[in-house]
């Protein structure tokens, strides 16, 4: 028996897993299991470098998968640590700098090990960094000097769920070897649609920050950006008070005027009409905008935390999408219809801890990392 | 990301408290600010400054590299302090003990300035600690020659190590007591020395006291049209063997005002009255003075602080009030009244002479500064660490925009 | 008088349409929809590097006139010299287009003296075009007292859009306090080029669905029309929002603007005028503003650049358009309308390039060859319309104008309420008894 620890930070904490992975006999899925799972507070650098340590000297696992936010461009897959990646990950500090910093400091707690572990670094964005360069760039003369210091460097639109939308993929193409067109829909607390073609994004409705796109429990979405000029020059509050209202205050809680999450306005239809209404309408322009980019559809996945949310979700969807093909025959000249057959919907209800240490059985056995 | 702030600075707070109470029980008069210098460069090296340097005129200072070439914040407060004169005033608490007592930290100095050291020191570590990168570097400053020198220890951090290390400050933020205000400015002072001499001794003590008379009519009647506000005008002394006689007095500074004309106006007002002037010589100037500095170098001491005032409305000012307001923190614009005589901030040479946008953010209280029984809220250090690493943020810190800290995605 | 709707008499409409630095006006004979003459003055304002002038159309001619105009007001007296030329003037109805009407101005509205204080709570909604417009409903007033004054707003057509489509998921008191919702842009047009599809393809209006897309040469915008009214609209609460314009970003990341307003140390006017100003098409190609120049430039060279910037483009219309098309569910017809989507047949092309799953399929040479408006491009096989529809605000304002009179006319009088002369609390005004309320500007209706 091999432990794999897998560690996913989030806010104030690192989340641990205690996984053993057996002899890693594929089907990979099926040969781990959690042993053990908690949280250790990170606020005091130092205590939570002991118990991370004293993590290691409890299982002292080969090795430790660590969920990473941000890659940048320059980390397109999965990652074996090794000291040449740390420079490169300070160079995505300013790009990244909530996340990036934290991991840094982690990775250095984990090298201080003894035994020091395998570190496996598994970045959310790896799967976005080919995007297609019309879907990447956003309409921005990134280059012009009349910002100092080059607020723009580097701007351009990554996705922020990448490791649920790659399983969720590798699921429904081992199902349906067919699909060749994906529509990825992730319910997590910052939901996120992509279309998948061919196994590649070519549609993501995320930003260069998870602000953009599909309004979550608490984050705006895609809103006008005279909008955020406008409430600056009315109210003078400053970006960072306005950034707070945009991403704690506001997406669905503000609709419903409470407190909610996606999981809570699907389950009371008639309080939270509104707000549903909302993440539906949005959720459709989305898969609109990917069918567009993909010239179609063949399956759809949802994956994420919200998997009651999603069931119900993924039958209106299905019915617009179904009838938003269902076309009038004009006289005389067409017969055929389009779209009407239904399409497979799967749903990977994995945690992403689970998600993680998949990846990692799937990586060990093709030693392809 | 403020939430993050606010947890941090809820520990870090009682420790700069601590600081601050170390601070004030090691004595820094002017001149004399060497051991205060000490404790400061080693907490910073303890704290991970990434760089802690003191200078040759006894200034100590830590930097934190950004990692972009963004702008540089200086955070500065000076270490000396007056003298305690515990013959002269009141003193409950012993000046040196940093003892607490309910919310406050009695002590010289704990208003003015030590507990604002303590809050820049913590508020740059605080932001090493939430492990918040900034574009630009943030140098914080410990001073000397502040109230004595009139702001010499920041002069030469300026003109000089600085410069060679080629650092150019772009902020600059003042530790000094503004109860957590946001102070943008004050009024300025000067010293001013009237020399007089004559052949005839009677006369030159007739002119003298006709002289002083004239000037001390200037500070009773205010509000005149023309009027020349003077304060402190002190009798004439006189030097028979030379047959000289001097009177020194002083005067606010405002804005507008203009040195050179104003010195002339005040002659002209003092010589009222006076007949046979041919017989006299009156010479008006800033009062100057050689000062010994606690690293033995000998400077030259001129008695003037300019008036200065930083837009109420430029960028430093909103983008600090705006940070404030982000994190929850007292957030309300003012001046300095500097009620007592002869004060000041480092805020004139480095707006006027550097032209460094400067605002001033301190936990002490104005009215404390230079009193008896001086104190500083232990509430307002906790706050002042919080609130300083905002303003910091907001001016060189990489922007945290789309996320929030505790964010689950 | 009693009139009934059949007997409204012909009247001429003296349509005024503001831009940032023109004004453009036409004479449009209503019910007729026919132009009796049009113009535009160009180069409206104090600092102008050449002269501002009047290109005056009428009978078929063209006419140049040299003039001052340093403000809006001056634009618009000589502008009225020249058309007194060619006919009587002033006309029997003034009709504004206005860009943004707040929620002030929801509805096409006849406006008294009486709204002219709510004129000034939307004066910064829209702070390029909502000035200009004000200016010249003063002026109107103050030279010509009697002749009514009709308002059409680019977002009137645009109220029947639903509020999950119309709420921007942000705190309600900062959205009630801002009047923040979305409120779309181009209304006048998405309105007046769907009526003429629908009319073209035989659907009655109340039962015609489309995707309308206004490629103007500045601006532009996608809507989704159902059942003939206005569902959504890719433009926001500003014309900011949305696809990428000449020199508009179009959508983009909020935090990014926040980043921007912070790295210019808060100078939030900056942002605004590098978002709306230097972004888009400029923003994208670093060469023109033009699509046309960057399609030219893209063709065949190696101007990476150049391709970016037009694959950008074009993504951003397909996009919308499949978001719309899958809103529509059930599409009539996908429009195309103004500058670039009249006379661009390669966007055209490109946009409407592997959407098969919408139903939509271009004949490229009808596309190719269409020059008789409105045309239909699509082909045999394809389950919407394409159509090449001719946008003409003008005209579109004062079918408006004229909708807004006559339909006070089939009532047989106008009521005091109808044009704004009773107060919130059913007073009627004193300015109604001064003899100087709008029943008296459309008494000349009647006549």
């Amino acid at each position: 028996m091999r432990n794999l620890v897998v560690l996913i930070p989030e806010g104030f904490y690192v989340n641990y897993f205690v996984y053993s992975t057996g002899d890693l006999q594929p089907p990979a899925d099926e040969s781990y299991q959690l042993q053990r799972k908690g949280r250790i507070r990170s606020r005091d650098s130092s205590a939570s470098s002991d118990d991370i340590r004293s993590l290691m000297d409890d299982y002292r696992p080969k090795t430790v998968a660590i969920r990473v936010l941000y890659g940048g461009e320059r980390f397109r897959k999965p990652a074996l640590y090794d000291r040449s990646i740390l420079p490169a990950l300070e160079e995505l500090v300013p790009d990244s700098p909530l996340h990036i910093p934290p991991a840094i400091r982690l990775i250095k707690t984990l090298e201080r090990a003894v035994p020091v572990p395998d570190m496996l670094l598994l970045f959310e964005t790896a799967f976005f960094v080919d995007l297609p360069i019309q879907e990447r760039t956003y309409a921005l003369d990134i280059e012009s000097a009349e910002i100092s210091d080059g607020a723009l460097d580097g701007i351009r639109r990554f996705g922020y769920h990448g490791l649920y939308h790659e399983a969720a993929y590798r699921r429904i193409s081992r199902q349906y070897k067919e699909a060749a067109r994906v529509i990825s829909i992730c319910l997590e607390p910052v939901p996120e649609v992509v279309g998948i073609y061919d196994g590649r994004p070519v549609y993501v409705s995320g930003g260069s920050t998870p602000m953009e796109g599909i309004p979550g429990n608490t984050t705006c979405g895609e809103i006008d950006p005279g909008i955020v000029l406008l409430i600056e020059e009315k109210k003078k509050l400053g970006p960072e008070t306005i950034n707070e209202m945009l991403t704690r205050n506001s997406g669905l809680t503000a609709v419903a005027g409470q407190q909610v999450t996606i999981e809570d306005i699907f389950e009371d239809e008639e309080k939270y009409k509104a707000a549903r209404d909302l993440l539906e309408y949005r959720v459709l322009l989305s898969c609109g905008a990917a069918i567009a980019l993909m010239g179609g559809y063949d399956a759809m996945v949802f994956s994420g935390k919200y998997g009651h949310a999603a069931e119900k979700l993924s039958k209106w969807l299905t019915a617009r999408l179904a009838g938003s093909t269902r076309h009038k025959a004009r006289q005389g000249t067409r017969t055929a219809i389009v779209g009407e057959e239904s399409k497979p919907v799967l749903y990977v209800r994995d945690p992403l801890d689970r998600i993680i240490a998949a990846d990692y059985c799937r990586l060990a056995e093709g030693a392809n990392v | 990301m403020y939430k993050l702030l606010k947890e941090h600075a809820n520990y870090l707070g009682k420790e700069a408290a601590r600081f601050t109470s170390e601070l004030v029980r090691t004595p820094s008069q002017s001149l004399c600010e060497i051991n205060v210098a000490k404790i400061v460069e080693r907490r910073m090296n303890e704290l991970g400054y990434d760089k802690v340097i003191v200078d040759d005129f006894g200034n100590v200072f830590g930097i934190i590299y950004g990692v972009e070439s963004g702008p540089t914040v200086l955070l500065n407060s000076h270490m000396d302090t007056v003298d305690a004169d515990t013959e002269n005033s009141n003193w409950d608490m012993p000046p040196y003990s940093g003892e607490v007592e309910g919310d406050r930290l009695y002590g010289l100095g704990s208003s003015d300035c030590k507990s604002g050291i303590a809050v820049q020191v913590y508020a740059g570590y605080l932001l090493k600690r939430a492990l918040l990168p900034l574009r630009g570097n943030l140098i914080v400053a410990a001073t000397v020659s502040e109230e004595n020198g009139l702001s010499l220890g920041v002069q030469h951090l300026l003109t000089r190590t600085l410069a060679d290390m080629k650092i150019k400050v772009d902020y600059a933020i003042l530790g000094e007591p503004t109860d957590l205000g946001l102070f943008y400015g004050h009024d300025g002072w000067a010293e001013f020395k009237i020399g007089l001499d004559s052949p005839n001794p009677n006369f030159l003590h007739d002119a003298a006291q006709t002289v002083f008379r004239n000037l001390l009519s200037a500070t009773q009647a205010k509000g005149l049209p023309g009027f020349i506000e003077l304060m402190n005008v002190r009798e004439p002394r006189f030097d028979h063997e030379k047959g000289d006689a001097y009177i020194t007095f002083n005067r606010r500074l405002f804005s507008d005002d203009d040195t050179e004309t104003l010195t002339e106006r005040i002659k002209q007002f003092s010589l009222r009255d006076l007949r046979e002037r041919n017989d006299l010589n009156l010479d008006i100037q800033i009062r100057e003075e050689a000062q010994r500095l606690s690293n033995g170098q000998t400077v030259q001491v001129r008695y003037l602080s300019d008036a200065w005032e930083t837009n109420p409305f430029s960028p430093i000012m909103d983008r600090s009030r705006q940070a404030l307001a982000s994190a929850g923190c007292k957030n309300q614009p003012g001046k300095w009244r500097l009620p007592r005589l002869g004060m000041g901030t480092a805020g004139s040479v480095l707006t006027k002479r550097f032209g460094i946008p400067t605002i001033g953010y301190g936990p002490g209280r104005e009215d404390e500064a230079h009193a008896p029984n001086e104190y500083v809220a232990l509430g307002r250090i906790t706050e002042g660490v919080l609130g300083t690493a905002a303003i910091v943020h907001s001016l060189a810190g990489i922007p945290v925009f789309g996320w929030t800290s505790d964010l689950e995605i | 008088m009693d009139i009934g709707p059949g007997d409204l008499t012909t009247m001429n409409i003296f349509v005024l349409n503001c831009g940032s630095s023109s004004l453009k006006y036409g004479m449009i004979s209503m019910p007729a929809g026919e132009e009796i003459l049009s113009g535009e003055v160009q180069r409206i304002g104090a600092k102008t590097a050449e002269a501002s002038r009047i290109v005056h159309r009428v009978s078929g001619r063209e006419e140049t006139y040299p003039i001052k105009a340093g403000s809006y007001k001056e634009a618009f007296s000589e502008a009225t010299r020249i058309v007194e030329k060619d006919m009587s003037f002033p006309p029997d109805v003034f009709a504004h287009r206005l860009v943004q009407g707040g929620a002030e101005f929801r509805d096409n509205t006849l406006i008294t003296r009486r709204e002219f204080p709510l004129l000034e709570k939307i004066r910064d909604l829209a702070p390029i075009h909502n000035p200009p417009v004000i200016e010249l409903i003063n002026e109107c007033d103050a030279r010509y007292p009697e002749i009514p004054q009709a308002v059409i707003l680019d977002t009137a057509f645009h109220s029947t859009i639903p509020e999950y489509a119309y709420t921007y998921p942000l705190p309600e008191g900062i959205r009630d306090e801002l009047g923040i919702r979305k409120y779309g842009f181009h209304g006048i047009s998405h309105q007046y080029v769907s009526e003429a599809a629908a009319e073209f393809l035989g659907i009655a209006p109340e039962r015609f669905n489309a995707v309308s897309c206004h490629l103007g040469s500045g601006g532009a915008s996608l809507c989704v029309v159902a059942g003939g009214k206005s569902a959504d609209n890719s433009m926001g609460f500003s014309p900011l929002q949305g696809l990428v314009m000449s020199t508009r970003c179009g959508d983009l990341d909020p935090a990014v603007v926040l980043k921007m307003i912070a790295y210019t140390g808060g100078d939030y006017s900056k942002v605004d005028k590098i978002l709306n100003r230097k972004s888009g098409v400029l923003g994208l190609s670093g060469i023109s503003s033009d699509i046309r120049d960057v399609i030219r430039r893209a063709a065949g060279t190696e101007d990476e650049r150049s391709r970016t910037t037009l694959d950008v483009y074009l993504s951003r219309i397909k996009k919308y358009l499949g978001a719309y098309m899958t809103v529509v569910g059930n599409a009539d017809a996908v429009i195309f309308t103004d500058t670039i989507g009249e006379s661009v047949p390669y966007v055209r092309e490109l946009v409407c390039r592997n959407m098969d799953y919408f139903g939509i399929r271009l004949d490229k040479w009808k596309n190719r060859t269409a020059t008789g408006l409105p045309a239909d491009i699509s082909s045999s096989g394809s389950e919407a319309h394409i159509l090449v529809v001719r946008t003409n605000e003008e005209a579109a304002i004062a079918k408006r104008a004229y909708e807004l009179l006559s339909r006070r006319e089939t009532y047989g009088h106008i009521s005091p309420a109808d044009v704004g002369l009773v107060g919130p609390d059913g007073s009627e005004s004193a300015f109604h008894e001064n003899g100087e309320g709008a029943n008296e500007k459309l008494s000349r209706l009647d006549s």
